[in-house]
């Protein structure tokens, strides 16, 4: 008897603002589930599909100067946001008393930037968005998930997050359940067919080789 | 219970300098987003900045309202008139 697969989850990330988010999206569901013709399906305030072939869970997350995507077997949320100085960033932070930095550091800026960076990863991931309050999601250290007082129906155990190593003054977080393999997988971008995408421009020269790293486990 | 009253101009003024552009260019229907670059960590930085100005108490689920100054208005009144 062999056991199933894992699970796998693939992020990326491009520092690239030329780069559309779809292109990025299809690039990773071609690694995923390789050899269907897909195209991105996007709407306001709803996650992302991907069309075609057998299915898989997508996110996206932008910020100026940055994009993510991720793709699943199962949910999965990701996000980004850019490191910078708040106003009160210990009352911002304050609001988020159960989400652990990934970091031992000692700047509330650069904390709470990373510590929302797992929420919104999160509720990403589970579908409902800033619906869920920050206060009411608990992130420990190692990336486990918990949410406080908080009725959903659907199950909520078992989620992990993982922060991948953006560098370049980004935060960026993933949110998939316990169990599955999360990967940056290395993809060629220039081997992609041409392919059409909604909203953004196809580009078919990318050298993401700087944000994009040999496979690996993303997990520490 | 005392009710305050929440100056628009006022809330104006503290948005826009939470997202830190001049006053006079932040109008009411604008979506903060499209126009000011606001990202939801900037949305919540706004709830915080108003719960310590006003002194209320904001439902945090009430982010995604957080699109214009017409819409933080509109949850302000409803704190501060509850």
């Amino acid at each position: 008897m062999s056991l199933a697969p894992a699970p796998r989850a693939a992020v990326a990330v491009s520092l690239d603002a030329s780069v559309a988010p779809e292109t990025l999206l299809l690039g990773l569901a071609d690694w995923l589930a390789p050899g269907v013709a897909r195209r991105v399906d996007r709407r306001p305030g709803r996650r992302p599909r991907v069309l075609g072939g057998r299915r898989v869970y997508a996110s996206l997350s932008g910020t100026p100067g940055a994009i993510v995507a991720g793709v699943g077997d199962r949910p999965v949320g990701v996000d980004v946001e850019r490191f910078r100085t708040m106003r009160d960033p210990q009352a911002v932070g304050g609001c988020l008393g159960g989400i652990a930095s990934p970091w031992d550091e000692a700047c509330p800026h650069r904390d709470t930037v990373a510590r929302w960076t797992r929420y919104e990863a999160v509720v990403k991931a589970l579908g409902v968005g800033t619906v869920i309050p920050p206060g009411r999601v608990g992130v420990r250290r190692g990336g486990g998930v918990r949410l406080d007082e908080y009725h959903l129906p659907l199950r909520v155990r078992s989620w992990r997050v993982e922060d991948p190593d953006a560098s370049n003054g980004f935060a960026v977080s993933v949110a998939a359940r316990a169990g599955t393999r999360v990967l940056r997988p290395k993809i060629s971008w220039r081997d992609l067919p041409p392919r059409p995408t909604d909203g953004g421009r196809f580009v078919d020269h990318l050298d993401l080789s700087a944000s994009l790293t040999e496979e690996r486990e993303v997990s520490r | 219970m005392t009710t305050q009253i929440i100056d628009r101009e006022d809330l104006r003024v503290l948005v826009a300098d939470t997202i830190e552009v001049p006053a006079e260019e932040l109008t009411d229907e604008a979506n903060l987003m499209d126009n000011y670059g606001v990202d939801s960590l900037m949305a919540m930085e706004i709830l915080v900045v108003l719960q310590k100005r006003y002194g209320v108490k904001l439902d945090e689920s009430r982010l995604a309202e957080v699109t214009s100054l017409n819409g933080v208005y509109a949850i302000m009144e409803e704190a501060v008139g509850s």
